[in-house]
């Protein structure tokens, strides 16, 4: 392993792809500075730039957007008090606070270095635990995947920041959507409406387009376009110094190994991972009262935590072709368009792409922290651009992503259908990710079942009894069905809580 | 019984919603052979059944609230359903949509030039200059980034 290390250094580290790590670490900034404009759709955008790359250009590009994006979400909540990515709404708390005591500049350098710390540490994770489970999940067979699969989908009411039915039925809208197109055993067309557009499947790029970037369009498109009191504050000195990052090394210690267990899990992205951060690091402070109102321990424990996602959702992605959130399932369709199924092969079959990938993570990590120090006079401007221009340009940009990944203008037409769902399901507050994740999941899954029943007929017994001959399936089907229960009950917790809050009465809005 | 309102009003019709399309969904289903029938079907019974409780729920929850403090007088079921809000949410999926449909036309570039000038001139950008600047900044932009720089199509109509 060390030697391919090697040997991607000498790839990652050419001119070249320095410089788009460059760049996409400080468009990943911009981006994720934008107000409303969150590290999935910042992804789901950029995507058509890579459609004429290669593998390794277009990947190193968009693993750099990723991590620009996730930390760039914060400036714009420490700032002005509106967050950046969802992820960033825990650094806001204390962060806002911050900058309202002329602090923001300590603020955002400490965001900086929680960013860099936890990013650099996930990507370190990822590149030596990556090619190992890849090596155990060479073992994982059908019913092992199909399992595996639904289980991801089951953990997503169980972990998931809202009701855990309504992400449960996220998930199995995706599934369902999952299902258009051929069946790959019988060929049979399924929900396809007679257009050949429909007859492989639902391109995952279109519906990560339509229903990101379309469902977020309308959402900024409900505000005021133009906020004329907004105004960026004076920040001051960023740098935190030594003495104060060594006085958090073990909150940063801490945060940055939470986000990468917790970006491991499917359904849980970054802005859960922040939030744990953050609390986890009050838990263990010294000073615990000042959570709340301008905490720099604070921001340091969500921010570590939400970069440390970054490799850490990665290895399930890389190895067992199960994206964990929507950011991953945005890079694996990046992947796909590149020809490359993630799994457990993936690393024996294409090293050379690989390594140098993940060796590029690090200096994009590097690159956002360059662009955050010395650049953020110029960054923090993008903060104050109106939503009715980011909306507008938005949708320009949405528009050339769906119709050039295969040249089809009906995949306009997807996008547009699947933007007005995901807006529709938004409004009753369901979680999007799911779909995305159903959408790409549920074919696999369909897939491995299909295996299934064929070994199961050809040893004459039925699919369960199949199931259930095999332990690792057990343990996963044991899994599976105490996250459902587990999500029952969060779900009964979470409408008990609405209930309290509202005194009674259902939330009004 | 008390019928849902608020967020459980918006729950109970999300869930009914999806219950009828579960229901036609495996309605199609059956037309299909039976192995290719069986995943969907599962699927399309889990979301109906999921629909179910979530149904369930927005009627306990209605019923919760009726027992709870008086509930502020929620206006006519007309003022509910129609305000500016609506009104402006329904112009935004209109430009959206005119624009999707005038693209394969016109060509992008065009309706593009049409599309961000009106939308941004209808969600209040002020002065005009700033929207001529952004319009034509942004599909220039987008022009040299695609075609010429990365060589990806963008869709072209009778114009530009």
């Amino acid at each position: 392993m060390l030697e391919q290390i090697a040997d991607a250094a000498l790839v990652a580290f050419q001119p070249s792809y320095v410089l788009l790590a460059f760049l996409g670490a400080t468009l990943g900034t911009l981006f994720g500075a934008m107000p409303g404009v969150s590290a999935t759709l910042s992804i789901a955008l950029l995507v058509p730039i890579t459609f004429e790359m290669s593998a390794t250009t277009g990947l190193i590009f968009l693993g750099a957007v990723y991590c620009g994006a996730i930390y760039g979400g914060s400036i714009s909540g420490i700032l002005i008090n509106v967050p950046g990515t969802p992820a960033a709404v825990a650094t806001m708390i204390d962060g806002y606070e911050m900058t309202k005591k002329g602090r923001g500049g300590l603020a955002l350098g400490t965001t900086i270095c929680a960013s860099f710390i936890g990013g650099q540490f996930s990507v370190l994770v990822l590149l030596f635990l990556a090619p190992l489970v890849a090596q155990v999940a060479l073992e994982v067979r059908s019913a092992e995947f199909f399992w595996i699969v639904i289980f991801a989908m089951s953990t997503i009411g169980a972990i998931g920041s809202g009701s855990a039915i309504k992400g449960m039925m996220a998930g199995l809208m995706g599934l369902v959507m999952g299902t258009v197109g051929m069946h790959p055993m019988t060929g049979t067309l399924r929900y396809a409406f007679d257009q050949p557009a429909l007859y492989e499947q639902v391109p995952v790029i279109v519906a990560l387009v339509g229903l990101f970037s379309i469902s977020q369009v309308l959402h900024l498109a409900e505000g005021k376009g133009m906020d004329t009191q907004l105004k960026v504050p004076e920040v001051g000195r960023m740098w935190p110094g030594r003495a104060l990052l060594w006085k958090l090394r073990t909150t940063l210690a801490r945060s940055s190994a939470i986000g990468t267990v917790v970006g491991l899990i499917p359904g849980a992205g970054a802005d859960i991972a922040a939030f744990i951060g953050r609390t986890e690091a009050r838990r263990y402070s010294k000073n615990p009262e000042a959570y709340g109102t301008g905490s720099v321990e604070a921001v340091a424990g969500s921010e570590a935590a939400n970069n440390g996602v970054v490799g850490g959702s990665l290895i399930p992605m890389l190895t067992l072709g199960i994206p964990g959130n929507a950011v991953t399932a945005a890079l694996l369709g990046g992947l796909l368009i590149h020809g490359l199924i993630p799994g457990p092969s993936l690393f024996a079959d294409a090293p050379d792409i690989l390594y140098p990938f993940i060796l590029s993570l690090f200096m994009a990590n590097l690159f956002f922290a360059l662009v955050g120090f010395v650049g953020l006079r110029y960054v923090a401007k993008v903060v104050m651009v109106p939503q009715g221009i980011i909306a507008a340009v938005v949708t320009a940009l949405a528009v050339i992503g769906a119709f050039s990944f295969r040249n089809l203008e009906f995949d306009m037409w997807i996008m547009l259908i699947l933007g007005l769902i995901g807006y529709a399901l938004r409004k009753a507050d369901f979680p999007l990710a799911p779909i995305i994740l159903g959408i790409i999941l549920g074919p696999r899954a369909e897939e491995n079942l299909d295996r299934v029943m064929t070994l199961a007929s050809a040893q004459g017994t039925t699919v369960m009894g199949y199931f259930f001959s095999r332990t690792l399936t057990i343990v996963l089907m044991a899994l599976t069905v105490a996250a459902i229960v587990f999500s029952f009950y969060r779900d009964y917790q979470y409408r008990r809580k609405e209930r309290e809050t509202n005194g009674g009465s259902p939330t009004q809005s | 019984m008390q019928i849902p309102r608020g967020a459980a009003g918006r729950d109970a019709f999300a869930a009914v919603v999806v219950l009828v399309v579960s229901a036609v969904g495996m309605i199609k289903a059956l037309e299909f052979p039976a192995r290719a029938a069986a995943w969907p079907m599962w699927m399309w019974g889990l979301l109906a059944a999921f629909s179910v409780i979530l149904l369930i729920n927005s009627f306990r929850q209605a019923a919760a609230s009726a027992r709870g403090p008086a509930e502020q007088a929620a206006g006519s079921l007309m003022s509910r359903l129609w305000s500016r809000q609506t009104a402006r949410i329904l112009c935004n999926v209109a430009f959206v949509c005119v624009f999707v449909a005038l693209v394969p036309i016109f060509g992008f570039f065009v309706t593009g030039a049409v599309y961000l000038s009106t939308h941004m001139y209808f969600l209040g950008i002020r002065p005009l200059w700033k929207i001529a600047a952004v319009t034509f900044g942004a599909l220039a932009a987008l022009h040299l980034m695609f075609e010429r720089f990365l060589g990806v199509l963008v869709p072209h109509g009778m114009f530009f």
